[in-house]
């Protein structure tokens, strides 16, 4: 028998490792092993051998996504999850260097595979986790708006924190996470979609429900909006207040929670 | 390409101890940091390795370079490694003589290679890129296998020699790793690590491993076991007080039973250079006393 290049035999060994969980494996690996240059013994035959790692691969990753998803995982029920995670990974093979970004399609797939409650959990929580390693910025301070001269405000340019993200959960996520994590039973209803705001302050990530004024006026602070198009912008959507008054009140609320970015 | 300082013993810089290593200095004598954990933009994780690394040597270890796969080398991530240790400047970057994946799936497991000269060729080529790349020697650990290839024309530590050879990287010699290849596939670990270069191990590591009774499995969630303690004692009385790291990434105890694992770690390493001093002493003396 001739040897497999080391392509060809990576290409069979990655797609026998890659059936961890998944029904079929066994047959496929009955099927493949005989071809496979991979020696056996009295202790461990090759098929054995092979399986070792086709165990270790599947809860490895299954282990990693587990740690940062404790409340989806708690609300799916220990069964629901492991098969979740098995179709998961089916139909997302990782791709990526850090294995922690081996969930970042999981709140996606589960938007189409499972309740909305749990979709929304599992994407509050990779929000967080997203949250917690995101480029390190200085907050924008008071003072440096104290010491701007007042031909400098329309031209300032204001900015979130790159950690800052922006959820719509139609179920009470963050209430439902806080339950779960302290232990409490939880029923997993709908409500009416709210915005959320996700942001990380100094190295603590925090959370918080907002109207749909401040989500949208947020939304445009992530690209940096101008200081006279924010208020030009807040004339328009909201024209029963005084757009300054209305930019002030939000950017004091911003400030105290640095959620702004210092000018570059 | 500098010749590696001695770092005497480290430990791996684990997410469980970031609180209590920004509020004390451990009792180590440097950290080796997971590369993928801090290709990231910022956050927590990298204002506690800036801290770390302000009072210690700092080493990158990565697991996903799979320097051994026929799918390409991945630019991006070895760009963010670059910058990593521009940032940090660290002693030496390593990662595993291995293939974490194909078919652009990364699998997050050290996969073995076959020991034969198509793969040899395909490695050092492969490992003289990312030095380029990188500007500095690459260093490569051995890594636990749980099955060998049946074509394989050398044996595992003849492949790491030659390739040291061939691409000019250094060696980290995972001594726990040897003890567990060597209960898998039946060799001799004292021999494997005889065969080693004494000039290109730049680093050992220590860990602990689980008996399944077929074989042993490298689990890094338990205390180095007596014989992977005496198989250290035999390397550093071959290799020399060579650097070494403590390795322990499941069931992360406290920061302190660490510290007791480094501190037998440098208790070997006295009683070695005692030793060592004694037979050059003594052998010095029998000289003297033969005249």
């Amino acid at each position: 028998m001739t040897a497999p290049t080391l392509r060809e035999l990576q290409h069979e060994l990655e797609t026998l490792f890659a059936l961890g969980g998944a029904p079929g494996y066994e047959s496929r690996l009955e099927r493949a092993a005989p071809g496979l240059p991979v020696s056996g013994d009295e202790r461990l035959s090759a098929a054995e051998r092979i399986s070792i790692y086709t165990g270790m691969i599947f809860v490895r990753i299954r282990d990693a996504i587990a740690e940062d998803f404790v409340a989806t995982r708690s609300a799916l029920g220990e069964a629901a999850w492991e098969a979740t995670l098995a179709d998961y990974l089916r139909a997302h093979p990782t791709d990526h260097p850090d294995l922690r970004m081996a969930a970042r399609f999981l709140p996606g797939f589960l938007r189409d595979t499972a309740a909305r409650p749990i979709a929304d959990l599992a994407e509050l929580e990779w929000a967080l986790l997203d949250a917690f390693t995101a480029q390190d910025t200085a907050p924008l301070r008071a003072e440096t708006l104290q010491a701007l001269p007042a031909n400098g405000w329309p031209s300032l340019e204001i900015r979130a924190v790159p950690s800052l993200r922006l959820l719509e959960p139609a179920s009470p996520a963050d209430r439902n996470r806080r339950e779960i994590l302290d232990g409490r039973e939880v029923t997993l209803g709908t409500e009416p979609p709210f915005p959320l705001r996700i942001w990380r302050r100094d190295l603590r990530v925090f959370h918080k429900r907002i109207g749909v004024l401040e989500r949208d006026a947020l939304e445009r602070t992530v690209e940096g909006i101008s200081f006279a198009a924010l208020c030009e912008w807040l004339a328009e959507a909201a024209p029963d207040r005084d757009p300054s008054e209305n930019a002030v009140e939000l950017l004091q609320a911003w400030l105290a929670e640095e959620l702004l970015a210092a000018p570059k | 390409m500098t010749t590696p300082p001695n770092l005497g013993v480290g430990i791996g810089l684990r997410t469980g101890h970031f609180g209590e290593l920004l509020e004390r200095t451990a009792d180590v004598d440097w950290f080796e940091a997971v590369s993928e954990n801090f290709l990231i933009d910022g956050g927590r994780p990298l204002k506690v390795l800036e801290h770390v690394r302000r009072d210690a040597p700092v080493v990158l270890h990565g697991v996903s370079m799979s320097i051994g796969t026929t799918d390409p080398l991945d630019e991006e991530y070895l760009r963010r490694l670059r910058r990593l240790a521009e940032r940090l400047e660290p002693s030496w970057i390593s990662d595993h003589l291995c293939w974490t994946g194909a078919n652009r799936h990364n699998l997050h497991d050290l996969l073995p290679l076959p020991w034969t000269e198509e793969v040899l060729d395909h490695v050092a080529q492969r490992v003289q890129r990312v030095q380029d790349f990188l500007g500095r020697r690459l260093v490569l650990e051995n890594v636990s296998s749980y099955l060998q290839f049946s074509h394989s024309t050398m044996t595992e530590a003849e492949f790491l020699v030659a390739l040291v050879d061939c691409a000019d990287c250094d060696i980290l010699l995972d001594v726990n790793n040897v003890y567990v290849s060597a209960f898998n596939h039946r060799f001799d670990a004292r021999a494997f690590i005889d065969a080693m270069p004494r000039d290109r191990v730049v680093q050992l590591h220590l860990a602990g491993h689980s008996d399944c009774g077929t074989h042993l499995l490298d689990t890094h969630d338990a205390p180095v076991c007596a014989e992977v303690w005496d198989l250290y004692r035999h390397t550093i009385t071959r290799l020399g007080p060579v650097p070494t790291l403590i390795e322990w990434d499941g069931n992360v105890p406290p920061l302190a039973t660490l510290e007791e694992e480094v501190a037998r770690a440098r208790r070997i390493r006295a009683d070695v250079a005692r030793e060592s001093g004694v037979r050059r002493r003594g052998g010095a003396g029998d000289r003297t006393h033969a005249a």
